[in-house]
């Protein structure tokens, strides 16, 4: 433990022998006490109950005279999307603007910016673009909703109501299925990706609080087969996604932020936001096989196509860390922006892109020499960045 | 198996028994003090008594929990009340407890909730970090840090405050602020970065 914190305790320590502790009353008092306040809540829901039935009331003839839902709601299938509409692209969540900023990943300017939320309510969280390129979503857990936006057009596509706290997407290998998880108890969306309709709601767990939020808390295999969900007090849940039954707990670091898969699926790297490390997970054993330190506050994952290097937002410092991934060996720290969040690479692994949460700017790494880019400025408050897919067909086999 | 309460503010081990305690069914305070003696020393035998079953009504189990849950609970409200003002806190937030006992005893984090409600009671809950009056008879030991904390918003102080200074958890500490323990850590990372500037703390302190 650190001096700060030492200093801290100490701080508390000292407050608190100040203060007497608290004596129980006898608990006869107590028990007036409840049966005093039982009588009051009677009152108070009889009270409750007559001014709910008058809001009722005002609500359905509001209604009447009104024009329907204010939230969009899909039938159908979604407006089709074509292939390569989302290449040489990369979105970045601007989570205090309401907006995501397009950045063309070839020249690093910004090209376009969607309006997919309301900044005023804020809970923006993602972007999560399918494997095939061709849909991207993004949560709003405060409204409970997903925005899903076409990569062909950049344009809104439909927004889907989820329930509470809607926070992370994960999808199927096929792009077919997108998993949701909320902040609530438990609880596990599948959305069909063709119709924007939610297929099924999965219990993971059981009376847990096990999807926590965390704008990136749950990765799916590259096979599909199971669902890594960052619980946040230190352990991750896998998910059988077929059933959504948990088999397995594996204990990782103090604060743990996103997880990542290499391409091949052998490991899983997650930032442990706490302890300044990174959790290496063999997906074999399901078992934490490396503990790799690295900068202050890491938070963002990322790995280059070929697997070989992560690159880790040190969010606290303001760098980027790079770990080879087959000797963990860690590099020297690249200064980025202040308290870096998202961090993607590009699908040729030239250049790593990383949003800068309080300097509303982008910092691009060129990964062959780690030199970075003038700052690109976005939007408000950036965290979750993605770049687009590779097409399959030139995706290596 | 009903999950009960859990405990705030004490060392790992004291908490992990106290937790089986509960889910074992034991409510014995008095062994249960054998009982941590008897974990320290590295034996159990002591989880051999038998528990008092005509003990274990809903009073003598809020009994405990308050014994168990206060120092932490304490320790946690003054950072953002007034010294005089922490035992109302107190006070009102038990008070709170007893009156919803059937629900606050499911509670997965009973700490952190009563926290909220302690600070909804005496209604400052966007308060930044105080420093204590200077009329208290026993000033604050670290008048630099002090300052810095107040120097934080509101939310940054409060989960720094209680990540660090009472070692909570961040899902405890998202209960008690009512945010994702993942905008938690957000908070504890920026408050520390800061607290650390101006303190002049080297990050590996």
């Amino acid at each position: 433990m650190g001096e700060l914190e030492d200093r801290l305790e100490r701080l508390a320590e000292h407050r608190a022998a100040q203060i007497p502790a608290f004596s129980m009353p006898p608990t006869d008092e107590l028990a007036v006490r409840r049966g005093v306040m039982r009588r009051h809540r009677l009152v108070v829901a009889i009270a409750a109950c007559v001014a709910f039935a008058l809001v009722i009331g005002g609500l359905l003839i509001f209604a009447h005279d009104s024009h329907g839902p204010t939230v969009e709601t899909p039938a159908g299938t979604l407006p089709s999307t074509t292939d390569g509409g989302c290449t040489g692209k990369a979105y970045v969540n601007n989570s205090a603007h309401g907006t995501l900023s397009v950045l063309d990943t070839t020249t690093g300017a910004v090209t376009a910016t969607i309006p997919v939320g309301q900044p005023e309510v804020g809970g923006q969280n993602g972007p999560f673009i399918s494997p095939d390129g061709k849909q991207l979503y993004v949560t709003h857990n405060l409204d409970g909703t997903a925005t899903v936006i076409s990569t062909a057009t950049d344009s809104v596509v439909a927004t889907i109501p989820l329930g509470k706290e809607p926070f992370s997407i994960t999808f199927s290998p096929d792009s077919s299925r997108a998993y949701v998880t909320h902040g609530d108890e438990g609880t596990l969306t599948v959305i069909s990706t063709a119709t924007g309709q939610v297929a099924a709601t999965l219990r993971v767990g059981e009376s847990r609080r096990v999807p926590q939020p965390n704008p990136i808390p749950s990765t799916m295999t590259p096979d599909g087969k199971h669902l890594y969900i960052n619980n946040t007090d230190g352990t991750l849940s896998v998910i059988t996604t077929g059933t959504g039954a948990a088999s397995a707990t594996i204990h990782v670091g103090t604060g743990p932020g996103d997880i990542a898969f290499t391409p091949d699926g052998k490991d899983a790297y997650v930032a442990n936001q706490t302890d300044g490390t990174v959790s290496v997970i063999t997906t074999a054993t399901v078992a934490v096989s490396a503990t790799i330190p690295v900068g202050h506050g890491p938070l963002g994952i990322a790995f280059t196509p070929d697997g070989k290097y992560a690159y880790v937002t040190n969010n606290t410092d303001g760098t980027v860390s790079v770990i080879t991934t087959a000797t963990h060996a860690v590099s020297a720290p690249i200064a980025v922006g202040t308290q870096p969040v998202g961090v993607t690479i590009t699908s040729d692994g030239k250049y790593a892109y990383v949003a800068n949460n309080i300097d509303d700017t982008v910092s691009i790494i060129t990964t062959a020499t780690g030199a970075v880019s003038t700052p690109i400025p976005v939007g408000s408050r950036p965290r979750g960045i993605a770049v687009c897919p590779e097409p399959i067909a030139n995706q290596p086999r | 198996m009903v999950r009960r309460w859990s405990g705030h503010g004490l060392a790992r081990g004291e908490y992990r028994l106290r937790q089986r305690f509960v889910i074992e069914g034991i409510a014995a305070a008095d062994a249960g003090e054998e009982l941590l003696s008897a974990e320290a020393s590295g034996t159990n035998s002591a989880l051999g008594l038998a528990w008092d079953a005509g003990r274990m009504g809903s009073d003598y189990e809020f009994e405990q929990f308050v014994r168990t849950i206060e120092p932490g609970l304490r320790r946690a409200l003054t950072g953002h009340l007034a010294r005089e003002a922490v035992a109302d806190a107190l006070a009102e937030a038990f008070a709170y407890a007893w009156e919803h006992w059937d629900r606050v005893m499911h509670l997965e984090h009973p700490t952190g909730y009563l926290f909220r409600v302690a600070q909804s009671k005496v209604r400052i809950r966007k308060q930044g970090f105080l420093p204590w009056s200077s009329r208290d008879a026993t000033p604050d030991v670290e008048p630099a840090l002090v300052g810095a904390l107040a120097g934080l918003s509101p939310a940054q102080s409060r989960a720094v405050w209680l990540v660090h200074a009472c070692g909570w958890t961040y899902a405890e500490t998202g209960e008690a602020l009512h945010m994702s323990p993942s905008t938690v850590g957000s908070h504890v990372s920026r408050a520390l970065g800061h607290l650390r500037e101006q303190l002049g703390v080297a990050v590996d302190g």
